[in-house]
């Protein structure tokens, strides 16, 4: 695992990590001035800059996952041939994304105390925090579950000839911009409308549903892996 | 000789179309095979299931009696035709990941052959040429002492210099008690090398001969015979 991941964090050192990770600051410092310069209204800021700093956390993410394109496609890529447990693998993904989340955190934490004397404003308390990771992990298990469930039936759905045009619009198909659309799609449409759904109509608690999120991720990162390791198919 | 690898009606399908229909064949511990065809023949369907990535099949293959996945990539050094490293890695990153990856890496072989195709440890492997990077390939390759080895048009790209250079070393460090698998359609590039054939035609084996009984029998090379199998197979 410790190999794993060191093999993850030194994609860090591309140059489109580093831009991304730069840029993440700047955004931060850019939201502060805007406020200072241009008088534009702190909360506009923080929404508006918690929302680009996640894009910036899916980028990197995405990044991450994209050698698990080729087991979906027709390129063979180390991860894929090495004698390690999948499972190990998505974990280090996973992990290999706390730098980046740190990096949010603290541009976050940056504004918050810029802002502090702001009235009306509302932070991301603990439970919040917890609640976007965790649903961030759901969003990537369920993203390379779909991608390994749609591989493995790939050969065995044979459609009718008038059926075939099916196969272009194939949600299995996966090149790089289909993994940034697919965890765009997950985090910026799916998942604050599904919190939403829970939180206000079904008026369930917040631990609960951060537990439900946990308990999900886990059993979709681990069909993602089984899925990965014994049906993989390319 | 004891078996590495036995396959037993082996068929691969993809959609409606059949990669590998029916293969039965043996390899044997020792001994370096030519799997060889023309494009399309099943060759890198064949090996991508000996290698455990296409893990969806009809019928058995064994290595050392155990089904590929996760306990056979450990034995098997799998050399695919397409891209392999990351576009982030040196070259002194990609030995270091098959070092740290595999138990059976040989450090000082891989330095030895870095040196010998001429590849410096800080180049990135982005900006290596296509010859360049199947040196790389096979250098790391080759350093493992992988029960059996799986190489999939290893020599493509590479100048014929640094082919003999690599066909000497690949010679001159073979273990007996490894099994190699070269699929290639240059026979050419691989003549010298090979104990035994196996000529693969619509994903099935239709010929396999020793080397020697070749050019003993016919007197002729493997490449002749290659394609007189193929010519023939051809008109019917």
């Amino acid at each position: 695992m410790k190999k794993l991941l060191k093999y993850q964090l030194i994609q860090y050192r591309s140059l489109e990590m580093k831009v991304i990770l730069g840029i993440m600051p700047m955004l931060t410092l850019l939201g502060w001035l805007s406020h200072h310069l241009f008088g534009v209204s702190a909360g506009t800021i923080l929404q508006l800059s918690s929302l680009l700093l996640f894009y910036g956390v899916l980028s990197i993410s995405a990044s991450h996952y994209r050698h698990y394109i080729p087991a979906f496609s027709t390129w063979e890529r180390l991860p894929l041939l090495i004698p390690l447990p999948q499972l190990w693998s998505l974990l280090s993904i996973l992990l290999a994304s706390l730098p980046v989340w740190a990096t949010y955190a603290a541009c976050y934490l940056a504004l918050t105390i810029a802002f502090r004397h702001q009235p009306g404003l509302q932070f991301f308390d603990g439970w919040q925090w917890l609640m976007l990771t965790g649903l961030y992990i759901l969003a990537q298990s369920t993203f390379v579950c779909q991608l390994a469930a749609g591989s493995a039936l790939k050969d065995r759905l044979i459609l009718p000839k008038k059926l075939r045009f099916l196969r272009k619009l194939a949600w299995w198909r996966a090149d790089d911009s289909s993994v940034m659309f697919s965890i765009f799609w997950v985090m910026i449409v799916i998942v604050p409308l599904h919190s939403m759904v829970f939180t206000e109509y079904i008026a369930i608690s917040l631990s609960l549903l951060a537990l439900i999120v946990y308990a999900s991720s886990a059993v979709l990162l681990y069909s993602a892996a089984c899925l990965l390791e014994k049906y993989s198919n390319y | 000789m004891g078996e590495i690898l036995s396959v037993s009606n082996l068929i691969k399908r993809y959609g409606e179309k059949t990669a590998l229909n029916g293969v039965n064949c043996r390899f044997e511990q020792g001994k370096i095979y030519g799997l060889l065809g023309p494009n399309a023949a099943g060759k890198t369907t064949f090996l991508k299931v000996c290698a455990a990535l296409i893990m969806i099949y009809q019928g058995q293959v064994l290595i050392d009696g155990v089904r590929p996945g996760l306990a056979t990539k450990a034995k098997v050094a799998y050399l695919p035709d397409g891209d392999y490293f990351f576009d982030w890695m040196r070259v002194a990153d990609a030995v270091n990941y098959f070092s740290d990856f595999f138990a059976d890496f040989d450090r000082a072989k891989a330095e030895h052959l870095l040196h010998e195709l001429e590849l410096e440890k800080s180049s990135p492997v982005r900006s290596l040429s296509k010859g360049m990077k199947a040196r790389l390939k096979l250098a790391v390759v080759l350093s493992r002492r992988a029960r059996l080895f799986l190489l999939d048009e290893a020599f493509d790209g590479v100048d014929p210099v640094t082919r003999e250079k690599i066909i000497d070393i690949m010679l001159n460090t073979f273990d007996q008690e490894s099994t190699m698998i070269l699929a290639t359609h240059h026979i050419d590039y691989v003549e010298g090398l090979l104990d035994e054939v196996k000529l693969l035609h619509r994903g099935e084996v239709i010929r396999e001969i020793a080397a020697d009984e070749i050019r003993q029998n016919s007197g002729q090379s493997i490449g002749e015979y290659y394609l007189e199998v193929f010519r023939n197979e051809k008109a019917t």
